[in-house]
Formats: structure tokens, C-alpha cells, sequence
């Protein structure tokens, strides 16, 4: 064992975070039925960085809903952290998103009337559990929301709004984080603040997480990247540089 | 155009609906009204056009003095012979008509005591009996369906009653009138009240007229005598003639109508008795509408506001203002018309409803076959469509204001108007103006109590307006204080519901001000209850030291027989038994008031007056002309001691009376009192209000009301003997039964009020679809949403419950003070409006229960992937 893995408890050889064996995900029914996913099997290693990518329509947010517990497959099975989370009641999946899922959204979904602070804080309130005040001190650094604690969303900026949810996925120390699009909304330079705090907390918080995005620059900071085409996936590989991802999605097209 | 507006309003479905009932409510309260007062005055147009259809003349007596709490003179017998000399007159017959109830035995009479157990059966409802005696069958509107026409100790029965209380032909029942103690008869015969069937449910007991007067104490005396003409006489020529052929001593005391102008002249009484119910139905009518415009309010300016980039939209393709404004109106227009005509048809319903309602509460009102007026279908139409377009014009104005920059991003807020800066201004001044109506209704000397009622009602209306409209600035303190607790006991739901709550101050303050409306009243009925009972309780515990009262429960006025002060009387260990008459007498120069008979000679033992000007000595000495009278009436009439009361009773008997003591008012008895004796010369009252009974020294004074229990039981089976403290709760239950009816009716306003939290809900849920979803993908479980939502409904209704009760209380004691000098006292039931609260509470979780099953059952991607 390494010594990050010492740290966070997880163990790199033994089962995944996040493992999925043949999922399928169809949509409708009948003649107007689609199929999102096809017979789909991934796993993901705690600690990792994966960018999940590929055109529009190809089934990238239903992947990530489905292995996050938030829709469920029309076959196949997922767990995360060893548990069958497929066969879930809502409440038991709820529950389950509470402690070991954390999401990024594209639109940042903060919520208005709390203040920062309270925003990052919201899914150990939601639980009812105590928040470690040296670890809320030390997101709060990593992210740097020092000074804009007190602020309300509509005081911050579109990349302040995105650290605060960030922070707000850590803050539980899930055992993974999805973010769909965290970047979508952001302009680069944002972009790539978004994306150097995502890589800090794999490296430093021993995070995983799993990112959908169509940004090549994005993608090029994960430590592996999964093409998916059609419902089906047809890449799956280690980092990369933004100039090959950008020629496979190319081929991809 | 209007494509369009109802393609919209398909479009939004629910809150469509929502936004429909809380008119619908109101416009059916309103139209229910008048369905069922029409109704009622057409039942009786019926009945009194039966009751005179073979009779061309009618006599009757007309009282010198009248009142509604005391019963009609009669006339003597000795005017049928006169009556029937008159030419042209082919016949003429005296009648009895009075009340009376009936009992059926399980038992039996043994040496004239019943023995056994005996129900009361007949009317429904509590309503009395009602006894005929008829001198011929001609005038009887009675017809056989089976048996003979009773005589002597018979009487037939009419078939519903028969039916309803199971009683055969044959079977002995027994009748206590108003005048004697229980008489056992047995039915002969089942008859039918001419094409009607029956009055309103009433049972009709018939008698041959001997036997009737002897029953109703009115030997030698008839009710009403009926004449049939000779033909080729009509009914204006022979009333005249029998009215010159009149005794000149009987003239001024007797009333002589056609037949026509009896049934028209006893269905405008009616008429004229029910405008009072039809007034007060219709404003509960009125508050529900009023409750019902706040909910349109807020609807439409929620509606506008989430639209605002539609409207934007609109306006940069060119659409004027006036274009925005008249779709939003029409929108409204559209809701209004179809929100009354359903009201109106549910009016029905309604009007069956309260029918049910009343008969709940004792009273029995006859109908058949609901009448429905134009006129109940123009003004349910017409309020309901007016009030829907009224409440949308402010925010159809607002919608106006929106600018077409709005199209191109997201979230701008409505502009503020020109005049929004006004608005606390405003609204302080409303409040203002409102509460002094208030005042000056109260306070004011106003003669008319329609009209100072009126004041007071518009003056309420603007103080309700007035709060509303400055209750934004009251949410958030409120919200901050009543989300407190639930913040601190609940893990995020109680803070998220907080939050919720003080986002739109406006929102909620109009949502929360609909209920603030029903719980003001709610809350001003509750203390003004408690003060009319404790008032009345501490009046018996003051004024009265006799043991019981005797008294009928189940009527009123004079309603206690003439020989049961003697009965009880005569009771070993009764010291005492006296008997307090009630009557009507015009005063010269003071005007009508009631007069209560005493007994002089035990007055100062059984009842503990204070004294103003004499003391309880003098009331031995009143002799036969003595009278004593309430300071308060002393004071506004200027009468004083030895002052002369020139009193005109209703047999037109004149007398005058002497002021021998002032003391000081009373809510036990009158403001005049003269000895029972003169009442009896001077009034011909027999009967009694009540009867005081003093317990000899020494007796046991429960195995003492259970003796004189038994015997009333046996012979006066109407009566009941009360301990000073059964007596009180006896006039609580009467103050409680009132307001329990005024509970059932304002609850109509809370109902709409209940949509109105509804209704915000779920528009507001609608606005926070995204941030429901993040909820529940982070782990917030659907149980929390739910509560989240109910705390936030709870909340809104705390902030109603609590401005309401505050405002209710603002009433009371306004009132009660505009009330002081008749002696209400002040009282504040702090536990009652406690449960007031309590309830708001519960109604909050209540009002929840839909919105938070929605907010629960979001799609949780759906939400997410909204826009
Ligand atoms: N709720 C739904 N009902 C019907 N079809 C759906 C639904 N959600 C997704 N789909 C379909 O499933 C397919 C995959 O959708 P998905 O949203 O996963 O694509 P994506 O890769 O995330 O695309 P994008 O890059 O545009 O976000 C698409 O064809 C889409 O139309
Ligand atoms: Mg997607």
C-alpha cells in the first residue's frame, strides 16, 4: 500500500469505488425507444481522475447518473464502495448518495438563500452530522473562499460559485465525485481554475472523481479518459494530450 | 385572443384550478345564501297560501305592543257572534293554533302520574309542535288519510310525523302545552296539511277546538277566527263590513285581513325575519370573496412574475403594454366567469349544506325544492367575476412593466413601479383610515344598527387591507422568529423552510394575510363568546341566591306553565318558588322595552341587587303600581325616583306606574320590573320566563333538584330544574351552540385560505424545481423535502394565525368597550386562542400535504436538467 492509500483508507487492489457490469439504459418505448447505453461494464479505482467524453447524445450524463445512483438501468448492475446500489429503495440510494457521492453541476445549483459557507456545509447539515472545522479550513484554503465565506451566490462570481461546489462535494469526503459539465458554464480562465482544484483534491484529498466534459483541455488533466460513442465505449485510456483527444473525438464525430 | 389566454390557462392546469376555487367558494357561499332563504320564503309562501286558500276574511288579534319574546293575545269568543252576523258572511269559525310538544310513553299513567319513560317525538330538529284546534272542519287545512276527527281526550296526527316517530293509530301519546301539564291523548287519525304535506317538518297535532283551548289555556278564547263568505261577496267587501260591525272597544286590539292579505301579510313577517339570516349568511359570503381576491392577488402576481420572459419576450416582438395588460386580464376574466358559474352551481350544494347545518343546530327550517333566482344568479356571477378581475389588475399592471431586455436574461427581477416607493405610505394610511371606521362605528352615536355595522365592516375591511399590505415587512422578523425553533430542532428542513419563507416577503405576507382574515374573526368570535359568557355567568353568581331555576330548554320566552311555581311550591323543602313573567309595554315619552314580573314580598331573598337609589326594602312596599328600574335605563331615559311610567301593554291595556327604586343593571333581569300580580291584571301573562326556587334550610338540596326533577319530569316534561351552576352552563351552551355555527361558517374563508398556501406552494415549488433536485441528489431523502416544505406552510400560517389573533383581539377589546356601559365584561381566552394557534400549526401541515407530495415525488434528473 502506498501511503495515500494509507491515508484514505481505500485500497487500491482490492474492489473498485465504482464498478458497472453491463448496463443498458433505454428510454421510451417501442418504435420511439433509445438506447443510451449499451451493455456498458466500467470500474473506477478510488483516487483516480476519469473524463468521460464523447459527442452529444453518445450517453455520457446517463453513464454518470446511472453509476451515481440517480437513474437506474434497464439491465446490469452498479456499486459503489461494494454495494449493490441498483437493487436500492429511494430512501436506501438517498441515503447512500449522502455519504459516498458528491456532485459538481454544470449550473453550479447553489442554493440561493444560504451563504457560501452554509452552502459548502449543506450536505453534513442535510445528515445531521458534524462538520471537522480543520477540514472545512482546509477546502475553504484549497479552494480559496477565504474571504468570500459570507457571500451569497449572487455575490460571487461563476467560478467562485463552481469552487463553492466543489468544496461542497468534499466536504463529506464522498467516495466519489461526479461532475457533469463543471466547466460548461465557465469561461477558460475559470475553466482552468475549476480544473487545477478538481486535480488538487485527487491529489491531495485522495478524491475520485469522475467528470464528464466535451473540453478537450478539460479532459487532458484526468488521469484517464473514456470515450463513449453511441451508448457503447469505445475508448478507454490513460492521460492523454489535448491535441490526441481532440483528434478522437474527431474520429469520433 | 382569447384562444390564446385559454391555451395558456390549459397550459396551467393546476394553478388554474386552485386559483378557480378559492372564488368558487365564495360565489357558492353567496349563492347558496339566496337559494336557500328563497326557498325557505317559498315554503312558506305555500304553506300560508294552503292555510288561507278556502278562507275569504281573518281575524286576529293585534297586540297594542309587540315583541318576539313574548306570544300574541287572543281574542274573546264572545266576537264569532258578532262576526258571524255581519251579512254576507256564510260562515265563521274560531281556531287555536299554538304551540305545544309531544311525547310518546314507554309506560304509564297511574292516579294522573306518569310512571316510566318518556321521548320526545315529532318535529325534528328540537322544533316545537304545533297544536290546531278548528270550530268547523270546513276551516280545517287538515285533511283525513285515515281514522276520525279526534274528539275530547283524541287527536290526530299528521302521517310524516307519524311515520318519522313510528307511531301507530291508537297509540297513546301525551301533549304538553304551554299552558298545562302533561295530558295523555290517544290518535285517532292521520292526516295530511292540504297539498304541502306538512310545515317544514313541524309535527301538526289536532284537537276539537274545546278540547284545544281547555289544553292551551285559552277557554273562552280563540287565536284566529276564519270567515267564509257568501257567494257573490268577495273577500275586500266582506273584511270591510266585518271591520265596521267591529265592537268599538275592539277595534284598536283586532285585526280583521282577506284571506289573500293574511297569507301575503304572514309571508312578508317571514320574509321580513329571514332577511336578517339571508344578510348574515351572505356576508360570510362577502369575507370568504374577500379572502378568495387575496389568493387571485397573489396567483396572478406570482403567475406574472415567473412569466416575465414570456412577456418580454412579447414585448420585443412588439407587443404594447396595453396588449400584456389586456391578456392578463382577460386571463383573469376568463378564471372569474368560469370560476363563478361553477360557484354558482355549487350553490346548490351549498345551500343544502346549511339547511343541514341549521337543522344541526336546532333550527328547522322548512323547504322543498330549491328555488333559484335571476337575481341569485346575476350577483353570484357578477361578484365573482368583478372581485377575479379587480384583484388581477394590479399585477396585470405590473406584468406591463416588465422591459423587452428582460427576454435576453435570465432572472431579472420585476421593475419596481413609479409608485412602489408610496407603498408603506399607503398602506399606514389604509390601516389608518380602517381602524378609525372601526372607532367611529363602535363609538359613534349611530341609530341604525345596519349602518353601524356597515361602518364597521368597511372599516375592517381596509384595517385587513392595511396590515396585508404591510405585513412585508413583518415576514421576515416573523419568519426569523417562528423559523427559530424549527431551525434549531430539525437538522437543514426547518432553516431551508425558513429561508423559503422570507424570500418573497410579499408572497408570503398575502398568502399568510388570507388567513390572517378568517383567524382575525375566528379569534374575535372566540373572545367575544367567552365575554358574553363570563358576563352572563357572573351576572347569575352576583345577582341570584335562589338554589335552582326552574326553565324550558326547549323554547323560549315565557315558555315555564302557569302552575308550576305552585307545584314546586308546595314540594317539602322548597322555601321558595317564584316565578319571573316576562313581557313587552310602551312607555310614553321612554319608548318599547321589556318588563319582568317579580314576586315583591321574596324578592331581596332570592335575587342580590345593588342599589342605586332605595335598597331592597322597598320592593315589599311596590304595592299593585309600584315599579323599579336599571340605572343605565334610569340614566339614559332621566327617570328617577317617583318618576311615572306610563306603560301600553299588548292587550292595549293602559296603567301607570311608579319609579320606587333604581338599581343597578342586571343581565339576569329586565331594565323594568313591576309586580307579577299587575303583569297578570294589566298583561293577562300567565306564564313564566322561569321560576326561582329557594331550598328550605337545612335540606339537601341534590336529593332536592332530584325530587323536584321527578316531578317535573312527570308532569312538565319540557322543563328542567338547574343548580345555579347547570343554569350557567346552560346559557354557555346556548353562546356555544351560536358560535359554533359562526365557526362552521367563517371555517369557508379558511378553506380558501387553505388553497391560498396551496396554491403559493406549489407555484414557489415550481420556481425551486433545480433546487429541490440538487437537494435530493446530495442526500436530501424525500421525507426532508416534505418536511421542508410543510415547516415552510407552517410558518406562513403561524405569521397569519398570529396577525390574525392580534388583530382579533384588536376587535374584542374595541368592542367590548364600545359594549361597556351594557355591562360585557372583558375576558381573554388565552387556552381557546392558544388552540387557535395550535390549529394554525396543524392547518399548515395540512395545507402542505399536496405541495410537499410533489416536492417529494420531483424527478429528480428532471429537476436537474430543467431549462
Ligand atoms: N429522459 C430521457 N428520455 C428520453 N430520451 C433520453 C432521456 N435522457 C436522455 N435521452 C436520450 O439518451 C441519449 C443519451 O443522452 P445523454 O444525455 O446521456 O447524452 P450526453 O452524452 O450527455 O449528451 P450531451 O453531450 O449533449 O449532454 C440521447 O439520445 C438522448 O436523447
Ligand atoms: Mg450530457
Amino acid at each position: 500500500m502506498t501511503t495515500a492509500e494509507a491515508i484514505s483508507g481505500k485500497s487500491v487492489d482490492t474492489e473498485p469505488v465504482v464498478s458497472a457490469t453491463g448496463i443498458s439504459r433505454r428510454f421510451g418505448e417501442a418504435d420511439t425507444a433509445v438506447d443510451a447505453l449499451k451493455d456498458v461494464d466500467i470500474a473506477f479505482r478510488s483516487g483516480g481522475f476519469t473524463a468521460v467524453m464523447g459527442p452529444s447524445g453518445s450517453g455520457k450524463s446517463t453513464l454518470m447518473h446511472i453509476l451515481a445512483g440517480l437513474d437506474r438501468p434497464t439491465a446490469g448492475t452498479v456499486r459503489i464502495d461494494g454495494q449493490v446500489i441498483t437493487s436500492m429503495g429511494d430512501r436506501q440510494l438517498t441515503l447512500l448518495r449522502r455519504k459516498k457521492v458528491g456532485f459538481v453541476f454544470q449550473f453550479f445549483n447553489l442554493l440561493p438563500t444560504l451563504t457560501a459557507e452554509e452552502n459548502i456545509v449543506l450536505p453534513a447539515r442535510i445528515g445531521g452530522t458534524k462538520v471537522d472545522p480543520a477540514f472545512f479550513s482546509e477546502i475553504v484554503e484549497a479552494m480559496g473562499l477565504r474571504n468570500r465565506l459570507t457571500h451569497r451566490p449572487s455575490q460571487l462570481s461563476g467560478g467562485q460559485q463552481q469552487r463553492v461546489a466543489i468544496a461542497r462535494a468534499l466536504i463529506t469526503r464522498p467516495a466519489v465525485i461526479f461532475a457533469d459539465e463543471p466547466t460548461g458554464n465557465l469561461d477558460s480562465t475559470a475553466s482552468g481554475e475549476v480544473l487545477t482544484l478538481l486535480r488538487h483534491a485527487v491529489d491531495d484529498f485522495k478524491q475520485t472523481i469522475i467528470v464528464v466534459t466535451h473540453d478537450a483541455v478539460a479532459a487532458a488533466r484526468a488521469d484517464r479518459i473514456v470515450f463513449l460513442a453511441d451508448g457503447r465505449i469505445v475508448k478507454d485510456q490513460p492521460a492523454s494530450s489535448v491535441g490526441e483527444i481532440l483528434d478522437q473525438m474527431k474520429e469520433l464525430r | 385572443m382569447i384562444a390564446v389566454e385559454l391555451k395558456g390557462l390549459a397550459s396551467r392546469k393546476l394553478r388554474t384550478v386552485l386559483t378557480m376555487i378559492a372564488i368558487i367558494l365564495g360565489v357558492s357561499m353567496i349563492s347558496g345564501t339566496y337559494i336557500l332563504t328563497d326557498t325557505i320564503n317559498g315554503s312558506f309562501d305555500q304553506i300560508f297560501h294552503q292555510a288561507t286558500r278556502k278562507i275569504d276574511a281573518v281575524i286576529t288579534p293585534k297586540p297594542a305592543v309587540s315583541a318576539d319574546f313574548v306570544g300574541t293575545p287572543t281574542l274573546p269568543a264572545g266576537l264569532l257572534p258578532v262576526v258571524r252576523g255581519v251579512p254576507g258572511v256564510a260562515a265563521a269559525d274560531g281556531e287555536i293554533a299554538d304551540q305545544a310538544s309531544l311525547f310518546a310513553g314507554h309506560g304509564r299513567m297511574i292516579n294522573g302520574r306518569f310512571h316510566g319513560h318518556l321521548r320526545r317525538v315529532g318535529a325534528t330538529g328540537g322544533a316545537p309542535s304545533l297544536l290546531f284546534g278548528v270550530g268547523s272542519e270546513r276551516f280545517n287545512e287538515l285533511t283525513l288519510v285515515a281514522g276520525h276527527w279526534p274528539v275530547g281526550n283524541q287527536v290526530a296526527l299528521d302521517e310524516s310525523t307519524m311515520s318519522r316517530s313510528h307511531l301507530h293509530l291508537g297509540q297513546m301519546v301525551e301533549v304538553a302545552s304551554l299552558a298545562r301539564p302533561l295530558e295523555p291523548f290517544r290518535i285517532v287519525a292521520k292526516t295530511r296539511f292540504g297539498s304541502v304535506g306538512s310545515i317544514g317538518g313541524a309535527a301538526l297535532i289536532d284537537m276539537d277546538l274545546a278540547t284545544a283551548q281547555r289544553v292551551t289555556g285559552k277557554i273562552g278564547e280563540y287565536d284566529q277566527i276564519s270567515v267564509i263568505s257568501a257567494p257573490g261577496t268577495s273577500q275586500k267587501l266582506i273584511a270591510r263590513r266585518i271591520r265596521s260591525h267591529l265592537p268599538a272597544a275592539d277595534r284598536s286590539t283586532v285585526r280583521v285581513r282577506t284571506g289573500e292579505q293574511q297569507a301575503k301579510s304572514q309571508a312578508a313577517q317571514v320574509a321580513n325575519a329571514l332577511n336578517f339570516l339571508t344578510i348574515g349568511l351572505l356576508a360570510f359570503g362577502g369575507i370568504a370573496v374577500f379572502v378568495g381576491a387575496f389568493i387571485i392577488f397573489n396567483t396572478f402576481s406570482i403567475t406574472v412574475a415567473q412569466r416575465a420572459r414570456e412577456f418580454a419576450l412579447l414585448r420585443t416582438l412588439g407587443s404594447t403594454r396595453g396588449q400584456i395588460m389586456r391578456s392578463v386580464v382577460i386571463e383573469a376574466l376568463l378564471i372569474g366567469i368560469a370560476a363563478s358559474v361553477l360557484g354558482t352551481l355549487a350553490g346548490l350544494g351549498i345551500a343544502k349544506l346549511l339547511n343541514g347545518l341549521f337543522q344541526t343546530f336546532g333550527a328547522n327550517l322548512p323547504n322543498s325544492g330549491l328555488v333559484v333566482l335571476s337575481r341569485t344568479v346575476s350577483v353570484s356571477l357578477m361578484v365573482g367575476t368583478a372581485v377575479t378581475v379587480i384583484s388581477g389588475l394590479m399585477p396585470a399592471f405590473r406584468a406591463t412593466r416588465v422591459p423587452p431586455i428582460a427576454a435576453m436574461r435570465e432572472g431579472v427581477p420585476l421593475p419596481k413601479g413609479r409608485l412602489s416607493r408610496l407603498t408603506p405610505y399607503v398602506a399606514g394610511l389604509i390601516t389608518l383610515l380602517g381602524l378609525l371606521l372601526t372607532i367611529l362605528g363602535i363609538f359613534a352615536s349611530i341609530s341604525s344598527t345596519g349602518s353601524r355595522l356597515a361602518i364597521i365592516g368597511v372599516g375592517c375591511v381596509l384595517l385587513f387591507i392595511g396590515v396585508a399590505m404591510l405585513s412585508p415587512k413583518l415576514v421576515t422578523p416573523l419568519a426569523s422568529a417562528f423559523g427559530w425553533p424549527l431551525q434549531r430542532a430539525t437538522a437543514i428542513t426547518g432553516r431551508l423552510a425558513r429561508d423559503n419563507a422570507m424570500r418573497s416577503p410579499s408572497r408570503t405576507a398575502v398568502t399568510a394575510a388570507a388567513l390572517m382574515i378568517g383567524l382575525a374573526l375566528v379569534a374575535f368570535v372566540t373572545i367575544f363568546a367567552a365575554e358574553l359568557k363570563k358576563t352572563a355567568d357572573d351576572a347569575v353568581s352576583r345577582d341570584v341566591a335562589g338554589t335552582f331555576i326552574v326553565q324550558n330548554n326547549q323554547s323560549f320566552g315565557n315558555s315555564v306553565q302557569p302552575g308550576v311555581a305552585a307545584v314546586v311550591s308546595r314540594m317539602r323543602g322548597v322555601a321558595i318558588a317564584s316565578p319571573i313573567r316576562r313581557d313587552v309595554a310602551k312607555i310614553r315619552g321612554v319608548g318599547t322595552t321589556a318588563i319582568d314580573g317579580i314576586d315583591p314580598g321574596v324578592f331581596a331573598t332570592l335575587y342580590r341587587f345593588q342599589w342605586k337609589v332605595g335598597s331592597s326594602r322597598v320592593v315589599p312596599g311596590l304595592g299593585s303600581n309600584g315599579a323599579l328600574v336599571a340605572d343605565a335605563y334610569a340614566g339614559s331615559h332621566h327617570l328617577h325616583d317617583g318618576s311615572p311610567l306610563s306603560m301600553l301593554t299588548p292587550i292595549g291595556t293602559r296603567d301607570t306606574f311608579t319609579v320606587r327604586g333604581i338599581f343597578k343593571s342586571s343581565q339576569i333581569l329586565d331594565n323594568v320590573l313591576i309586580p307579577n300580580a299587575s303583569l297578570v291584571r294589566d298583561f293577562h301573562e300567565a306564564n313564566s320566563e322561569w321560576v326561582v326556587v329557594q331550598a328550605a334550610a337545612g335540606v339537601n338540596t341534590g336529593r332536592l333538584e332530584h325530587r323536584i326533577a321527578r316531578v317535573l319530569a312527570a308532569s312538565y316534561p319540557t322543563l328542567s330544574v338547574n343548580s345555579q351552576q347547570q343554569f350557567k352552563s346552560q346559557q354557555d351552551s346556548q353562546v356555544n351552540s351560536l358560535l359554533g355555527l359562526v365557526y362552521v361558517l367563517l371555517g369557508l374563508s379558511i378553506v380558501v385560505s387553505l388553497f391560498g398556501i396551496i396554491n403559493t406552494l406549489v407555484l414557489s415549488i415550481y420556481e425551486r424545481t433545480r433546487e429541490i433536485g440538487m437537494l435530493r441528489a446530495i442526500g436530501t431523502t424525500r421525507t426532508q423535502v416534505r418536511w421542508m416544505v410543510r415547516w415552510e406552510s407552517v410558518i406562513t400560517s403561524l405569521i397569519g394565525a398570529v396577525l390574525g389573533i392580534l388583530l382579533g383581539i384588536l376587535l374584542a377589546v374595541l368592542i367590548t368597550v364600545g359594549l361597556a356601559s351594557q355591562g360585557i365584561e372583558f375576558a381573554l381566552p388565552i387556552g381557546q386562542l392558544i388552540v387557535w394557534v395550535v390549529l394554525a400549526v396543524i392547518f399548515g401541515i395540512v395545507a402542505a400535504a399536496f405541495p410537499a407530495r410533489r416536492a417529494a415525488r420531483l424527478d429528480v434528473l428532471r429537476a436537474l436538467a430543467y431549462e
